[in-house]
């Protein structure tokens, strides 16, 4: 909204204001002096009356009856907003700075609109594609839109084959059937993370061990992890895979891990669930492992609706898993099974919006790492904030931006900050709960970052995600920022 | 049981046992917290908080900053109740009875019949048990409960 598209000055006429109204997407005008004060607002039904009055177009503003406008202090809560819209059972307010000049418009529909963290972001082609199924009557899990999604993800994750399934979780699954993972493997997997990491290794009866995250990118600790391989190797129950997880979009020091996982012979698997998009040097997050995993549910950086998809440089391993996600039929015309598996496949039209988004995923990446910097630029001055680090030689899809919050110098928890911005219609979550302190993972083995420091609790106690939503305007964002603001620095609790 | 095999370690399970008793704790109908002075009141307040939408009720001394501080930072309703040299176990008598007059359920940091606390879940009392002499609790409490609260709160609480 352009504030100066709303400001008429005394001398303007009806004829002028109702060009005016036109053009505005809220209905109001402000009049003001010639420093700006607030003298008066001007709406349609302002307009109808001075007609009916007898009153002509050429008018001026000024000559007409009117009240004194409702006003309230720029940086006013959204809370006492709406109760002063509803008091005076109005739809906008103007807003003044200090001294009584407009600074700003607050209309209902914005203020009762919820800022969601991260809601999709549809381009044009995917209707298109979606359509194309449509079209060609291929609405099961087969067809062209499949084919070139598929193709199209093993040309941003620079892998050879891809499957596309049903969720992220599915293809975390069929990388551990393919790995024919079983009750009493081990699995090593990231603390911080979203408990669709550590599921299907319970779905296997195999044994989570989980390893704390690093302070440089959240991500799991090559320190934590060489320490456990060594552990495991004297025990010989070193694990039968490490799923490594890339938080938020940054990845994990793949370098570091890699090695150490050659070094003892466990195979990787990347959840690159956030990290689509994302790079690790010159190679694309997910590019890394044995089998790598994304994600296209609806929050992510690019969706399907629900989807995911295994991605590999070794055909056997594809070719498997996709028999494991086809309800593992045998090779003949009849219908023959020897094997639990699983009915994991995308559907055709799922993979039309796949398509579509995969099209735009780098402006996609552009402007959620923009969205961060703002984030940085608009918030980095208050005392005690800080955001997830990214490994030098890395560059993140920022998927979301996380604050943190220092318990010394910021006076409200990330939680209350979480309400109150709620109290205002911006959505934000807390980060991952650690899987060390789920009650479904509660016995599982843990591994710390160092022998007298553990860094994944401390980063669930004093993060929150921000709203990161590649469309969200940028006077959206600016009302993020203004917000958190006000609470952490004007102590504006809920 | 996690062999528990560090400091690190330690301070983690011990924050995880934590927030897991107040968690049941909060889901058998607790939701208000009486604020003696205690490291572990603070700690089951702000795990409290994170399990509610609506404020945590708590209840403290009049002149206790440090609990005003607490009830700021996580948005608690606060009551400061004059009780001007009071000695703990009266002061907590009183916090429970204001507590109980406005029909809350309230829980505490301490051991104690008068009101229940998530500190004395058996899980946690096991915990303790595994620790090697090396790791003092004290400690290990309050470096464990500074994400949570901060460095100037932890060291202004006693540990009970």
């Amino acid at each position: 909204m352009s504030l100066e598209r709303h400001i008429l000055l005394p001398s303007a006429t009806l004829r002028q204001a109702v060009a005016a109204l036109e053009t505005c997407s809220v209905k109001l005008c402000v009049v003001v002096s010639a420093d700006r004060h607030v003298l008066r607002t001007m709406t349609d039904g302002d307009v109808r009356r001075a007609l009916l009055s007898g009153r002509d177009l050429e008018t001026l503003v000024s000559e007409l009856p009117g009240r004194p406008p409702v006003t309230m202090a720029q940086g006013t809560a959204a809370t006492q907003l709406i109760d002063q819209l509803n008091a005076n059972q109005i739809d906008v307010i103007v807003l003044t700075d200090e001294e009584g000049r407009v600074a700003g418009l607050a209309d209902r529909t914005s203020l009762t609109k919820t800022l969601f963290l991260s809601p999709p972001h549809m381009g044009e082609a995917e209707a298109n594609y979606v359509q194309l199924a449509f079209d060609e009557n291929f609405l099961a899990p087969a067809g062209s839109n499949l084919t070139a999604f598929e193709a199209a993800l093993c040309e941003v994750s620079g892998r050879a084959h891809a499957l596309a399934v049903s969720s992220g979780t599915a293809g975390l699954h069929l990388a551990l059937r393919v790995l024919d993972v079983g009750p009493g493997d081990q699995i090593y997997v990231s603390d911080l993370t979203f408990v669709a990491s550590a599921q299907p290794i319970l779905y296997e009866h195999a044994t989570p061990v989980l390893i704390d995250s690093e302070p440089e990118s959240w991500n799991m600790s090559p320190q934590a992890l060489g320490r456990r391989l060594a552990l495991d190797a004297e025990r010989d129950t070193l694990p039968k895979a490490i799923i490594v997880v890339h938080l938020y979009g940054q990845s994990a020091d793949m370098a570091a891990i890699m090695a150490l996982a050659q070094k003892y012979d466990v195979p990787v698997i990347e959840d690159a669930a956030e990290s689509l998009g994302a790079t690790y040097g010159n190679r694309a997050s997910g590019a890394h492992g044995l089998m790598s995993v994304y994600s296209f549910n609806g929050n992510k950086i690019i969706t399907t609706s629900g989807g995911g998809a295994l991605v590999s440089d070794r055909a056997d391993l594809i070719k498997r898993a996709q028999k494991l996600a086809t309800q593992g039929r045998d090779p003949a015309d009849h219908y023959q099974h020897s094997e639990i598996a699983y009915n994991y496949r995308m559907s055709n039209v799922l993979a039309g919006i796949g398509r579509g988004q995969l099209e735009v995923l780098d402006s996609r990446v552009a402007a959620r790492r923009a969205v961060h910097d703002r984030y940085v630029e608009g918030l980095g001055d208050i005392p005690g904030i800080g955001f997830q680090p990214e490994l030098p030689g890395t560059q993140g899809n920022r998927w979301l931006t996380v604050l943190t919050l220092d318990p010394d110098l910021v006076p409200v928890h990330a939680y209350q900050l979480m309400r109150s911005l709620k109290a205002s219609g911006i959505e934000t979550r807390p980060a991952w709960k650690p899987m060390q302190m789920q009650p479904l993972l509660r016995d599982a083995a843990f591994e710390p970052h160092g022998m007298d420091e553990a860094i994944s609790v401390s980063l669930f106690l004093r993060s929150l995600c921000l709203p990161s939503g590649s469309a969200m305007t940028r006077s959206e964002q600016d009302g993020v920022i203004t917000a958190i603001r006000d609470v952490l620095t004007k102590r504006v609790a809920a | 049981m996690t062999t528990v095999i560090g400091f690190g370690a330690a301070q983690s399970r011990f924050v995880s046992l934590l927030d897991d008793a107040t968690r049941r704790a909060v889901i058998s109908g607790h939701n208000a917290v009486a604020l003696t002075g205690a490291l572990g009141d603070l700690a089951v307040l702000g795990l409290m908080s994170l399990y509610r939408s609506e404020p945590v009720h708590t209840y403290a001394a009049a002149d206790d900053t440090n609990a005003r501080a607490a009830a700021l930072r996580f948005g608690a309703l606060h009551q400061g109740l004059s009780t001007k040299g009071a000695a703990p176990e009266a002061l907590l008598r009183t916090l429970a009875e204001r507590a109980g007059q406005d029909g809350v359920n309230a829980l505490t940091g301490h051991r104690q019949p008068l009101l229940p606390t998530p500190l004395s879940d058996p899980e946690i009392d096991a915990f303790w048990r595994t620790l090697p002499p090396s790791i003092d609790p004290a400690h290990l409490t309050r470096t464990a409960l500074l994400p949570l609260l901060g460095q100037k709160m932890t060291q202004g609480a006693l540990v009970s």
